[in-house]
């Protein structure tokens, strides 16, 4: 039985934390729920996550600080991001994917889809 | 020669003081400690329910077991679970977002949250209508419909964001309604905005675009610019030679430019002719290079003695003729300003789009 | 010998006479006014608890109806901190917001780390005037990469004002954010800025709170942690800033009086600071003098309008952590306190100007203006008393209490405000130790800026020319002192010692 692949939560709402983590892991993964940017950031270089899901509008380090200081410092780092936020114009889902984004969920969100799309990030079928 | 002062007004006035310190610390303890308690009190009631309340919100409720429990929570702790549902609402949707309703409907608290919605206490009302909304039923409109015209402004939001999760269409009138400026409390426009965000608003905002007042007009102008309904074309170039309000114009001109088409190049040429003012004139280059696919159609407004308006006219010759690799030419006599937007154009390579992958929206 | 002596405790009891009543009603009247801003400012904060303005914000974003924000800094000399500046500003959370540096003749290597931070390509160079500048700018930059909207344009150095309206010359975007080069910013900062925009379409101007970065944890641009500072002296004008911005600016926004806008954190209607022409170069307190002029302009048109105030803490600054360079900061702000105020005196008690000409001004001249004299005064008419066995107990008293103990009672205010409006919840032991510092305030600090603050005057009045001095920064990342022609004037604390002069 393989190592259970980890995914990074970020999301300073404690209820969808909560939602988020329960979900992914009954999907099988292994998850780190945090709870601010800064400890997102320190997670994703020390740890060793698959997928990380960010929210976009966490005060402090937001979800694209956190996305944009991994690219630039671990350029070659293989965890796949996943940004969560309530933006729904074409444009600011572009500059997300320009700073390095894999993929995005808009809130509000069906648990089921998020978990697809972690999946499909992940690699599993 | 001493200074005089009543002894008592000084002794009054240093006790009082001193009580005020006392007072204002006391408050600020109380305050914290009743933060606190309130929030571990909730969170006693919550605490065996986690498990059910998470198993119903994703999904992993297949028997109905966990709603059921949800269901039968004693009376005098529904308040809480309802407002921990009410919470998790806001960011579900889909299946799991029914299954939780069912559980608020259950409870009956439709009648409950109505009577809510009139309550004196306007922070009471405000949250009785966003709960509403959240049912998702479009039957609960006229209990949200009197709200547009609530005395506090939160509560008038709360009421368009309900009829947006609503999504009925005679909500999405009266909301063009509640923009109109004789009525003292009219709506922001972008709070509007979200009461008109369904297909179900087309026919409302269609109608709004002749509305006899120039703010219910942008209002519908400005929905349709982020919507697209073509159907609203029509009524929007009608409106749009008549219109006198350059402001109303300025959405007007935009809205055409997402929903018209080729026969409207030679009216919106006219707006972006020298006559018009600044704001219109930009908006009218913009909606050209929508509609229009052939660049040459900016070569005069390139050399124009507005600034503001050769850059835009620049970036829309920009836009038609780069791809990357090739440099737009520069005609001749362009502006400054211009030039420099052609520069950045030469820069800008086509954005990437990824597919975007269904249901996600 | 006993002469003088007699002399003096004539001239000192006849002073003390005429003037302890005036006196004890100065203080008591300038403190409760402050008590009735800051009651003013919770009140209406209350009615949108921080909570629902967060939704708000969010809700902003999702309608795609946000009005679009120029972010514009002026530099000098900048070359430690500004990548990092410029990232996080690049970063705000917001659809539609470009950033435009001024690098206003820095001779150090600013513009080099950021051409090679952003891979920078040179455009040309146009000079829109729509406000007319000294000193046009000789080239402009974009980041090869359009998404990443930041434009850096070159210019010889003319000063902080004129850099910035080359920036509003050069912006694009309908609303306007002046910011110091150093200013760190929440990532929701432009939501929460472009949200009275959004709300009121007569609003032409919002100002925002100022917090002090000193011993707060920063990281990659964003405070993370907010502390207290370690030292004092920063410490105390935590308290200060606490007390003076959120709430007394609140306060005077919610009368549509807010006369103050800190140019380290001020968002404008483009088209109405081209109206009114910009910032003024050769202003001291060009801040003060732009929102002045603004008042001016729409009344005289008579046209409605609004300027208001956030009070969520989505600005911060580095405030000095020594007293030279403090004294030279509170120097500088009543010297342009004071020229500006008597630049527009047509102001003062105009019937055309309302409550500004009635309420707000008189309060700055009486409360802001004169305080440090009257503090000043009374303190030296109150020891001068003693030494001669003119003031008895209750004098001695009554005294204390208008200044000292009221200063005391809106501080604490102010914090319980403060705790009902943002729910931050501070650790208990960080909000003890902001009531701790409050009363370390009185004993000290006022006096010493209340000789600050008498000395810019002073320079201002015998027309000594303003040398801008250095201030050389303790704070996060370390960085080379900047000469500040660059660094706006600190955000005057309302009333900072309206009350409290022993």
């Amino acid at each position: 039985m393989a190592e259970p692949l980890r995914v990074l939560v970020a999301e300073d709402d404690p209820d969808i934390r909560e939602v988020i983590a329960f979900k992914l892991g009954r999907a099988g993964f292994f998850v780190r729920a945090v709870a601010d940017g800064a400890s997102a950031h320190h997670e994703l270089f020390h740890g060793d996550y698959a997928v990380a899901v960010l929210d976009v509008m966490m005060p402090g380090l937001s979800g694209l600080d956190v996305l944009a200081t991994y690219r630039e410092s671990v350029p070659q780092g293989s965890t796949k991001i996943l940004l969560l936020t309530a933006r729904a114009r074409d444009v600011d889902v572009d500059a997300g994917f320009a700073a390095g984004a894999d993929d995005y969920v808009i809130k509000p969100f069906v648990p089921g889809e998020l978990v697809h799309r972690v999946n499909a990030l992940a690699g599993r079928s | 020669m001493d200074v005089v002062l009543p002894h008592v007004l000084v002794q009054g006035l240093l006790w009082v003081s001193l009580a005020t310190v006392a007072a204002l610390l006391l408050t600020i303890a109380v305050v914290r400690t009743t933060r606190t308690l309130t929030a571990a009190m909730s969170a006693r009631v919550l605490a065996p329910l986690a498990d059910d309340l998470l198993a119903v919100s994703t999904g992993e409720d297949p028997t109905g077991e966990a709603a059921a429990r949800l269901i039968d929570v004693p009376r005098r702790h529904r308040a809480t679970v309802e407002r921990a549902i009410v919470a998790r609402l806001e960011f579900l949707r889909g299946t799991t977002a029914r299954a939780l309703t069912d559980i608020l409907e259950a409870w009956g608290v439709r009648s409950r949250w109505a009577e809510r919605c009139r309550s004196p206490w306007a922070q009471r009302r405000a949250v009785a209508v966003s709960d509403v909304g959240l049912l998702h039923d479009e039957a609960l409109i006229d209990v949200v419909i009197p709200l547009l015209r609530d005395r506090s402004r939160t509560v008038r939001n709360s009421a368009v964001r309900a009829i947006g999760r609503l999504q009925s269409a005679r909500g999405a009138a009266m909301v063009l309604d509640a923009c109109a400026t004789d009525s003292r409390s009219h709506l922001p426009l972008w709070v509007a905005m979200e009461g008109l965000a369904f297909p179900g608003a087309e026919a409302a905002v269609a109608e709004a675009i002749a509305h006899p007042c120039s703010r219910v007009r942008t209002a519908a102008a400005h929905a349709v610019t982020l919507w697209g309904w073509t159907s609203t074309a029509t009524p929007i170039r009608h409106a749009l030679t008549l219109e006198p309000e350059a402001d109303t114009r300025v959405h007007q001109v935009r809205a055409l430019g997402v929903v018209g088409s080729g026969t409207d190049i030679e009216l919106l040429m006219e707006m972006s002719s020298p006559q018009s003012p600044r704001g219109v004139r930009v908006a009218a280059i913009g909606a050209l290079a929508e509609v229009c696919g052939d660049p040459e159609t900016f070569s005069t407004q390139l050399t124009d003695n507005d600034a503001i308006v050769s850059r835009a006219a620049a970036r829309a010759y920009g836009r038609h003729r780069s791809t990357p690799g090739v440099q737009p030419t520069v005609p001749a006599g362009a502006s400054m300003a211009a030039i420099q937007e052609l520069a950045l154009s030469r820069l800008r390579a086509p954005a990437v789009r990824l597919p975007l992958t269904e249901g996600g929206r | 010998m006993t002469d003088v002596l007699e002399i003096l405790r004539t001239g000192v009891a006849s002073l003390l006479h005429w003037l302890a009543w005036p006196l004890l009603v100065y203080f008591l009247v300038g403190n409760v006014i402050q008590l009735l801003l800051i009651g003013l400012a919770t009140a209406d904060s209350m009615d949108r608890p921080a909570r629902q303005r967060r939704e708000g914000q969010v809700r902003l974003l999702a309608s795609r109806s946000v009005p679009g924000i120029s972010v514009i800094a002026s530099m000098f000399n900048e070359e430690v901190g500004i990548v990092e500046v410029a990232s996080s500003m690049l970063a705000l959370n917001h659809p539609l917001h470009e950033v435009i540096l001024v690098d206003d003749g820095s001779k150090d290597a600013t513009f080099t780390v950021l051409a090679q931070a952003f891979d920078l390509v040179e455009i040309p160079n146009v000079s829109i005037e729509d406000i007319s500048v000294r000193e046009p700018p000789i080239s402009t930059f974009v980041a090869r990469d359009t998404a990443v909207r930041l434009t850096v344009l070159r210019k010889k150095n003319s000063g902080r004002a004129d850099s910035l309206n080359v920036g509003v010359n050069a912006a694009r975007e309908d609303l306007v954010l002046f910011v110091d080069a150093d200013s760190l910013l929440d990532p929701r900062a432009l939501l929460s800025v472009a949200q009275p925009f959004a709300d009121d379409e007569r609003t032409v101007a919002v100002g925002g709170v100022i917090r002090a970065v000193n011993g707060c944890t920063v990281m990659h641009g964003r405070v993370v942690s907010v502390r207290p500072a370690r030292t004092w002296l920063p410490r105390i004008q935590g308290v200060e800033y606490l007390r003076a911005f959120n709430l007394g600016r609140a306060g005077w926004a919610r009368m549509n009086s807010l006369l103050l806008i800190s140019g380290a954190f001020g968002t404008f209607r483009r088209d109405v600071l081209l109206e009114v022409g910009g910032l003024d170069p050769s202003s001291i307190g060009e801040d003060f003098e732009l929102v002045l002029r603004i008042h001016k302009r729409m009344r005289r048109l008579r046209r409605p309008y609004r300027v208001r105030f956030v009070t969520e803490p989505i600005c911060w600054t580095e405030v000095p952590s020594t007293l030279r360079v403090l004294s030279r900061q509170r120097s500088r702000w009543h010297r342009g306190l004071w020229e500006t105020l008597w630049q527009h005196k047509d102001m003062l008690f105009n019937p055309r100007y309302g409550r500004l000409g009635f309420l707000a001004l008189p309060h700055y001249w009486l409360f802001e203006l004169f305080a440090p004299l009257f503090e000043a005064g009374g303190l030296v008419l109150l020891v001068l008393g003693l030494l001669l066995g003119l003031v008895n107990t209750d004098l001695l008293i009554a005294f204390a209490v208008v200044s000292y103990l009221l200063s005391a009672v809106v501080t604490l205010f102010a914090v319980l405000g403060e705790e009902l409006i943002t729910h931050r919840n501070e650790r208990a032991r960080d909000v003890a130790s902001t009531i701790l510092a409050s009363v370390v305030e009185q004993f000290g600090y006022r006096q010493i800026t209340v000789w600050f603050r008498l000395r810019g005057w002073w320079a201002s009045l015998r027309g000594t020319e303003q040398v801008w001095g250095v201030m050389s920064r303790t704070g996060f990342g370390g960085q080379l002192p900047s000469v500040p022609p660059n660094k706006a004037l600190p955000p005057p604390p309302e009333n900072a010692a309206g009350e409290g002069s022993r």
